[in-house]
């Protein structure tokens, strides 16, 4: 069952057998370019939040049960690794804007407390240096590390990548943000169409 | 024959109940009986987590109810799991939780939150390494050789050192065993306690030279009681906000103060200098002399607060021209002794 995929949307982050454990993961950016999409991860250790997390109670995520974002964990994912999965909850888009806006804007320390909006509020777990929260804190990070991934936008995997999932859409080739080899590799494939018509 | 439960035996009861029912339960039990187990091998008592003992039934319970079906912790892991080790993990993840949830504080957490604070205002960060039992052994003989803060029998967890003591320990401890873990200096204290707390037992129990000498000895029978009903709520009210307001420290000041200790005999029961306790008991009466300013009351209620005071912090008569101390606090409630 696929349902389209939105920002807020909170859903599973399928595994790698092997490599990573699956994780729930809220969608913050949704590039169709590559078919990928920015996600906050999440947890359900509201206790043990620390004030770079955000405790989200069920009524504003629409889940069975409170959350709690980091918003330090935020990496890049395939779209295809949670297109499969059911929606568990929505958050306001314009909530997970504010939380990026916010969270970047005071990359160090706790989080201002900005948070309007009843329902959200700054965790207020001491962050304490290899207690069994940073602990798990540091699994979670190696686990997303590695269910998750870095674009780099001059890479030639990000240009086959963005080739495949626009070959049959030409307008896509016309932007300035088109990889050089995408470029490419559509200049090849459309001149052998025309050698072979 | 028993059958291994699978992930999806479980999916299917869970979505079947619209929760967690008899097959999640014993998922939990297993993990419970086995965390029980571990505890109660390294000689955990169960009292440490409010359990009368290892009757794994209770956490089980705890769990099931409070985090499972209570906090939706089961649709968590429902929505999350992937496997049936994964659904293990993160059901384990739940029995710790609650355990440490049900943790009682004790003794050692309090000098740790004390101590803490002043090792990371040195500098000092937690290392992550084994112990190391011979810097523990060095490091007990340190904290052995600190100055105690006497054991009124009053609160259940008293400070044990003064804030003096705490500061030197903190200095010691970045001066001479900087590579110490934070497991290290853990096991350190907790040695310590070890010894020293039956050891205050023992003072409050039978020696009595130490409060013979500053004449807080046990009151004898025969004795002027000072009772309760002496003071009114008004008084009494006062009493305990300064109380509150000067502190530990502060009341130990007032007390030996009144029951004519030498400012030596202060710095000695409160583990600091004397010219540190000169500068506290200064400290002590500046605050007292704000706080009866800001009332605005009259000479003789000053008195009846003053003796209020006394009165909280246990004392009960006057023997041979000597303020007396009752072991623990007279506020109508018995108080757990160390």
């Amino acid at each position: 069952m696929k349902n389209k995929l939105e920002v807020g949307q909170i859903r599973k982050l399928d595994s790698i057998q092997g490599i990573a454990t699956s994780r729930l993961v809220v969608i913050a950016e949704i590039d169709q370019r590559d078919a990928t999409c920015l996600v906050f991860l999440l947890n359900n250790m509201s206790e043990a939040a620390t004030p770079r997390d955000l405790c989200i109670s069920k009524s504003v995520a629409k889940s069975k049960y409170e959350i709690v974002l980091m918003t330090d964990y935020l990496s890049r994912a395939d779209q295809a690794r949670l297109v499969n999965n059911e929606i568990l909850g929505i958050i306001d888009p314009h909530l997970i804007n504010r939380i990026r806006e916010i969270s970047f804007a005071s990359p160090f320390g706790g989080l201002p407390n900005n948070f309007e909006k009843s329902g959200v509020i700054v965790g207020g777990y001491p962050v304490q240096k290899y207690d069994s929260v940073w602990l798990f804190r540091d699994n979670e990070f190696d686990n997303f590390s590695r269910l998750t991934f870095v674009r780099n936008l001059i890479s030639l995997d990000y240009a086959a990548k963005f080739y495949v999932n626009n070959k049959n859409n030409a307008a896509a080739f016309m932007s300035e943000e088109v990889p050089f080899d995408a470029l490419r590799f559509f200049a090849i494939s459309h001149s052998r169409i025309e050698v072979a018509a | 024959m028993t059958v291994a439960t699978t992930w999806k035996n479980l999916k299917d009861e869970y979505l079947q109940n619209d929760g967690p029912g008899q097959l999640w339960y014993e998922e939990v039990k297993k993990i419970a009986r086995s965390k029980a187990r571990s505890l109660k091998a390294r000689k955990v008592p169960p009292s440490v987590y409010g359990f009368t003992d290892w009757d794994f039934e209770d956490l089980v319970q705890e769990v099931f109810n409070e985090r499972l079906i209570g906090r939706s912790q089961a649709g968590w892991i429902f929505d999350n799991a992937e496997d049936m080790e994964h659904c293990k993990a993160l059901l384990a993840n739940e029995v710790s939780y609650t355990l440490e949830k049900k943790r009682i504080p004790n003794q050692l957490d309090n000098v740790w939150h004390s101590l803490e604070p002043r090792l990371e205002k040195l500098g000092w960060t937690p290392k992550n390494s084994d112990i190391d039992d011979q810097t523990v052994e060095k490091l007990v003989v340190v904290i052995l050789n600190l100055k105690r803060l006497r054991n009124k029998g009053q609160i259940r967890f008293s400070a044990l050192f003064a804030p003096a003591q705490f500061e030197n320990l903190a200095q010691t401890i970045v001066n001479e065993f900087p590579l110490a873990s934070k497991s290290t200096l853990f096991q350190a204290l907790r040695n310590s306690l070890t010894i020293i707390s039956p050891a205050m037992s023992v003072l409050l129990v039978g020696d009595r030279s130490e409060e013979e000498q500053f004449g807080l000895g046990y009151v004898p029978n025969g004795l002027t009681q000072v009772e309760e009903s002496e003071f009114s709520e008004f008084h009494t009210t006062i009493a305990n906000e300064i109380c509150e307001k000067v502190g530990i420290e502060g009341e130990e000041i007032m007390f030996h103060e009144a029951a004519g200790s030498t400012q030596s005999e202060i710095a000695a029961v409160l583990g600091i200098s004397r010219p540190t306790a000169i500068n506290r008991i200064k400290e002590t009466h500046a605050k007292l002399e704000n706080i009866f300013s800001d009332l605005e009351i009259d000479e003789s209620d000053k008195i009846k607060v003053l003796g209020a005071i006394l009165w909280i912090l246990g004392a009960n008569g006057i023997m041979n021209g000597k303020l007396q101390r009752n072991k623990q606090r007279d506020n109508g409630e018995n108080v757990n002794e160390e």
